[in-house]
Parts: C-alpha cells; structure tokens; sequence
C-alpha cells in the first residue's frame, strides 16, 4: 500500500473515513484497480521508485464537499492533488508530483454556471470539459466561441490553470490570460473570489480581472495555493466568417522575413493563429498525417539522430518540388474584410522572394454541418475532438506506436534568427547523445499558440517496457532543459518529472522567484496539504524531507 | 445475469474488428464503426450523452488507441474496463490472445476459439460478462487465424464501476 510521504496508516485511515463522509462511500477510490487509473500514463517514471502513484482519490461534487476533504486533509496533514479533469497527457495528466499524494478529482463539479453572449465570458466549473462548454453553446444557439488546446476532452479551466493554450486569436489562445476571476477554497477549507467575483452581490465577474487591489489569481496556476472551484473566461463573440490561407516560401533562412511578418501582421490584428509547417517536419509528419505525406528518402533523413542537414534538407524539397516552410494564416470576421486582409497579407509575404500563395478554407459562420466534417482543422474554431491522438498512432512514420511521451516544451522569441539558433543547439545535442526517439530537425516549426511568443516544442517518447530507453531520454530531457535555459530558452510548462528542475532555471537572483512562491507557501500552507512539489514549490515539511 | 452492453465499437479496416461488428450487429446490439480509429463522432453523437445519463455498458474490438481513450472517459462516469484482451500476431497464420477478466468469459473463449476466428468469438464473450465480477483471472492462446492482424487488437468491455463489486 502506498501512503503519502510522513503520514501514518492510522492517520491514513482516518483521513479516507473522514472524506467519505465529506462525498460518500462511492466517491472514495483507494483500491488498486482505481487508483492505477490515475497514474500518468505517459510517464516517463513508469514503475519506477519514483513514479508518483497516488494513495487514494477522492471526487467531491460541491464547494462544500471541497472544504470539507481540504478540512480534513489539513487535520491528517494528508496532501492532496487536484485536478479538473486530468487529460493532460504529456504533462503529467491526473499524477501528481509526489508519490501517495491522495488525488482530488473535481470531475462532479461540472456546472456551466453562465455563458453570456452579450458581454462575451461564461463561468465554468472544474469538471466542465471542452466538449461540454461547446455543447452547452450550440444547444441554446449562443453567439461566442471558445478557444480550445487539442484534444477536447480537457477542462478550460483545468487547462487554464496549466497555463494551456488553443488556436484561435491573439489574447483567447492564452487560456489563463483570458480568464477574468476565480473561486477558491484555500488550504484552511476558507472559500475566496478574485476580482470582481469577489464583490458581494457582484454582477461583473466576466468582465473585469482586477477589480482593486494586489491581483493573486496567478499563485493559483502551475503552483498549489489553493483549489480552484470556479473560473470566469473570456469568449470571442462569433464571427461572421472563417478565412484560411497558406503562404509557402522556398528556403531555410526564409524564415527570419517569413516570422517578422507573421509578426507585423498579428501584433495588428490582422490575422488570428498562425500555425507553421515544413513538408519535412518530423513532428508535423505524424500530427498531420493528412497534410504532410512522408517519402522513404524522407524518412531515412528523418531517421538520423537530429535529422539531416539544411543542405540535405533543400535538395529533398527542390526534388520532390516542394516548399521549406509554410505558415496558415486564420482570418476571421465578416467576409468582405477577411479576403481584404488576406490580399493584404499577400502583399507583405511577396517581399519574401518565391513566396507563393493558396487559399485553403472559406466558410461562413455558423458553419454548417456539412463544411464541419470537412474541415481539416477544427480546433481553428474551436471545435472540440480527438483526432489529435494520432500522434503516437501507427503510421508511416511510426510502425511501431510508442507508449506515450512527455513535452520538450521551451519559449523562444518569436524570431527566426533565434529559431536558427534553436535547430542548431537541439539537433547538435541530439546527435551528440544518439537520440532518435525524438523528432527533432532543422525542419521544426515554431508552435505559436502562445500569443508574443513562441515555443520550440517536440515530444520525447516513452516506453512502458524499455527502461534504459526511459532512463536515457530522462537525462536527455534534463540536459536540453539546461542547455536550453543558458540561451534564455526555458520551459512553459512540463510534465511532474521535471518541474522541480524546469523552476530552477528561472534563476535570476538565486532563484528569487521560487524562493518567493515557497515563502508565500510556508505562510499560506503551513501543513503543505495542497499538491506538494507543483511548480516545483515544496512545503517546508517536506523540502525538509527531501534535504 | 449478464450486462447488459449498450453499443459495440469496432474498426472495420481490420478483418476481425469487422466480423465483430457484424457478429454483435446480427445479436441485435447497437454498433458503432470508427473512421481511422478516431473516437470523436462516437463521443460526441453517442457515449457524451447516454453516460451523463446512466453509465451504461460498452463492448469493442478495436486497436489500442479507441481503448485508451474510452478508459479514460469512462472514469470519469464511474465505468471500468471490467475485461480486456489483447490479440497479436504470433506468426502468419495465427494470433496469440491474452485475456484478462471475469472467469466466465474465459471459460467461454476457451470453448468458441477452437471453432470460430476471434472476431465473431469475441462478439459471443463480450456479450457474456456476469453482472457482478469479484475476481479477475487470465489467460493466454494461440490460435490460427484467417485475420491475422497487422497491429494488436484489443477487445474489451467498460462496465459500470459497480459490476467490480464482489458478489
């Protein structure tokens, strides 16, 4: 039986009765058969020591139940890990950072409380998946859209607090910079709004962030402050029409005009997610199969340990006639202005010589049920599905599917020069370390769902079987951390195994800014209940420990 | 008493996930074909709303992926994968199966597989798991095939939480 780190069985026990009488005999799962089905699939810890397999879960269905576990976790010193709905794989999905954490699901809070199509939020509770807030859009035929990540299956809010993003236009992608307002039962079971929520009888909790005073929201993301019960999002009222185009362009340095004016026109709001792409791109290769079709010459380029050169690499794509990159470019608004943007775009990309231009997708809004099947990238309007699961599937590119995979996943500045930079550094230390089980090339794409920057982002896979497999690219992934952050390149996110060293590389002042987060942690957490290890902050019981 | 299985999921690009199909088609079962074992129509026009509802009974024969995910949305309505198995090529002509749930439906497979190519064997065991499982057992055969299959297969049943209940 696994317990949590300093607790014993007696107070153990105790603790799971004590929740059970909070949420029911039903919602307490401590057998093994249930517990497992927490584990982070895709770990890269899998059956290790260290892997962090939760005790028990406990799924509560209110506000008050919430309190009433948080109470009792406290009296136990029992820890706790929340989650919304624990889909994000490759980031440690509903694991948390600490082996016996009790895992505190909020799946039965899945209230939509308001969706306002007038001032454009809605308010959504924990358990509230993506395919559940579009549902509740499109049955009453309210006029926002949602911004959403690939897969569906996630919570807005869950994915918000993960500082997740999605694909539509400029602020929405930013899934915690668009919320406005949160509530939250803090480690002593106390319930607390933010913003204007915090307002009795409030009437503005979409609208305004700040309301007055010092804004906390953010000790509630990526962190272990509390937990989060509801959240108030920002909504993009729908559009009239959807516009997408494609603008290729010929060679590798093409990249450095091809991303500054990618800048100039979205910083304008001109147009909405860029989405980048290489005929070539390992990565690209197996997320958009439909797209991008593999040859054997490309996969023996590909197959080598940080792929092959920008030389090999151009002669592949003047052969097989080909453009190095490509960028889409998503218009949205009424159709008159979006192809007037899109010609006005074409002007600025024909600066690029040997740009060229297509026209993809043109559908008017609400789109039809026939124009939704057909789309090939429906994320771009927020559409929740599952497709994106073919990462990992088999395919050309992988005949043999792999058991799961963690993130690589740093911010970069959105400059091509710096992104040169990028491929020379990863795919140097790729080949340094003979590491294939990572597509990593001069041919990767800068992802841009992160408005004002980018992220130089590849999996590394995993393997349930092969541990020395798991343990080299463990040292691998540490490794690129480190390299990456001595360029100014450092993580937005990752998966439980590596946050504690993802936080040391924010380093200013030695380490100012975790020292700050454990300071507040200390005095808000004195018994370290709530999701020890998150963000790399410990509680002074176990930091201790862990000395 | 059995559970009673809603809706049956298969794949038909690969031969036995289509003969179960049929099969459970023909036993007069619901049944749901996936599109390059992309589970979304099935969620979205199907599972989203009959498991808010009730958390209903599943079955399938599918590739891996279909099962993962299904796992994971079924936890989240209080469903468990009560039975899975795995079948693999064991060489050209025959496909080793590994089983794990209730023994009835063990004891079922081992007298079908002799007889019937799994895929409609499959649709017979699914179609068998007890009401209440108070133990899982297991076991592993090899058995020629005309359906050999290129990828393992999986068939599996996802059945309310409380079927796991001992008896």
């Amino acid at each position: 039986m696994i317990l949590p780190k300093g607790v014993s069985p007696k107070d153990f026990e105790a603790a799971l009765a004590e929740f059970r009488q909070a949420v029911g005999d039903e919602w307490v799962f401590s057998s093994e058969q249930d517990v497992n089905l927490y584990r982070d699939a895709y770990s890269i810890l899998w059956n290790e020591p260290d892997e962090p397999i939760p005790s028990a879960a406990v799924a509560p269905a209110s506000v008050e139940e919430v309190q009433a576990v948080v109470r009792a976790a406290n009296k136990y010193k029992v820890p706790v890990y929340p989650i919304s709905t624990g889909k994000n794989l490759g980031y440690g999905g509903s694991a948390p950072n600490m082996r016996g954490t009790v895992v505190l699901d909020l799946k039965r809070m899945n209230k939509v409380i308001e969706v306002n199509d007038k001032r454009n939020y809605c308010i959504v509770e924990p358990g509230v998946s993506y395919f559940d807030l579009y549902n509740y859009i499109q049955e009453r035929g309210l006029k926002v859209m949602m911004d959403i990540p690939d897969p569906g299956w996630g919570s807005p809010l869950g994915n918000a607090l993960d500082h997740g993003v999605g694909y539509t236009w400029m602020n929405y992608r930013d899934h915690f910079g668009s919320h406005c307002g949160m509530e939250v039962v803090l480690p002593n079971g106390e319930v607390m709004r933010t913003g204007m929520a915090a307002v009795e009888n409030s009437v503005g909790w979409g609208d305004n962030k700040y309301g007055f005073g010092a804004y906390v929201d953010g000790l509630f993301a990526q962190a272990n402050f509390g937990v989060v019960t509801k959240m108030g999002f920002w909504l993009m009222p729908e559009p009239e029409h959807f516009l997408a185009c494609k603008v290729k362009v010929q060679n590798y340095e093409d990249l450095i005009p091809l991303i500054d004016t990618v800048n100039y026109l979205e910083d304008q709001g001109i147009i909405g997610h860029p989405r980048y792409g290489s005929q070539m791109d390992p990565l690209m290769l197996m997320w958009e199969p439909q797209t991008y079709k593999p040859t054997p010459e490309l996969l023996e380029l590909n197959s080598r340990p940080g792929g092959a050169t920008v030389e090999e690499y151009t002669a592949y794509a003047r052969k097989h006639g080909v453009e190095f990159w490509n960028v889409t470019l998503n218009f949205y608004g009424p159709k008159k202005t979006v192809y007037a943007n899109w010609e006005y775009c074409q002007e600025k990309f024909a600066a690029i010589k040997g740009a060229t231009f297509e026209e993809l997708e043109s559908y008017p809004l609400p789109i039809s049920k026939e124009n939704k099947k057909k789309m090939t990238h429906q994320v771009a309007l927020g559409i929740p599905n599952m497709s994106v699961f073919s990462i990992g599937a088999r395919s050309d590119m992988s005949p043999e599917p792999d058991d799961g995979h963690a993130w690589f996943a740093p911010i970069v500045p959105r400059s091509g020069e710096e992104f040169i930079k990028v491929h020379k550094v990863f795919t140097k230390m790729a080949r340094d370390m003979n590491i294939t089980n990572a597509p990593i090339a001069v041919t990767n794409v800068p992802q841009t769902w992160q408005y004002r920057t980018y992220v130089a982002l590849f999996p590394v896979f995993v393997s349930r079987s092969n541990k020395a497999l798991n343990k080299q690219t463990y040292e691998f992934f540490r490794a690129m951390v480190l390299e990456g952050a001595k360029h100014g390149w450092t993580e937005y996110r990752a998966a439980p195994a590596f946050q504690d060293l993802v936080a040391s590389t924010y380093s200013f002042n030695n380490n100012i800014l975790l020292r700050y987060q454990t300071h507040l942690k200390d005095a808000a957490d004195p018994n370290g209940i709530i999701a020890p290890g998150r963000g790399g902050i410990w509680p002074k019981r176990y930091r201790e420990d862990k000395s | 008493m059995q559970v009673p299985i809603h809706t049956t999921v298969f794949e038909p690009e690969f031969a036995a996930s289509a003969q179960f199909g049929a099969v459970t088609g023909r036993l007069g079962l619901r049944t749901f074909a996936l599109e390059g074992s992309d589970i979304t129509p099935l969620w979205t026009e199907h599972l989203m709303a009959l498991w808010r509802e009730k958390p209903a009974a599943i079955a399938g024969l599918t590739t891996h992926m279909p099962l993962f995910l299904l796992e994971r949305f079924g936890m989240d309505h209080n469903l468990r994968v009560v039975f899975r198995a795995e079948h693999r090529a064991a060489d050209d002509f025959a496909v080793r199966h590994q089983l794990e749930g209730p023994e009835p439906m063990l004891s079922a497979f081992r007298s079908l597989s002799a007889r019937h190519d799994y895929g409609s064997c499959m649709a017979a065991v699914l179609t068998e798991c007890p009401e209440r499982v108070a133990a899982s057992s297991s076991v592993t055969l090899t058995e020629r095939s005309a359906a050999v299959p290129e990828v393992p297969l999986y068939s599996w049943v996802i059945a309310p939480r409380s079927v796991l209940t001992v008896a």
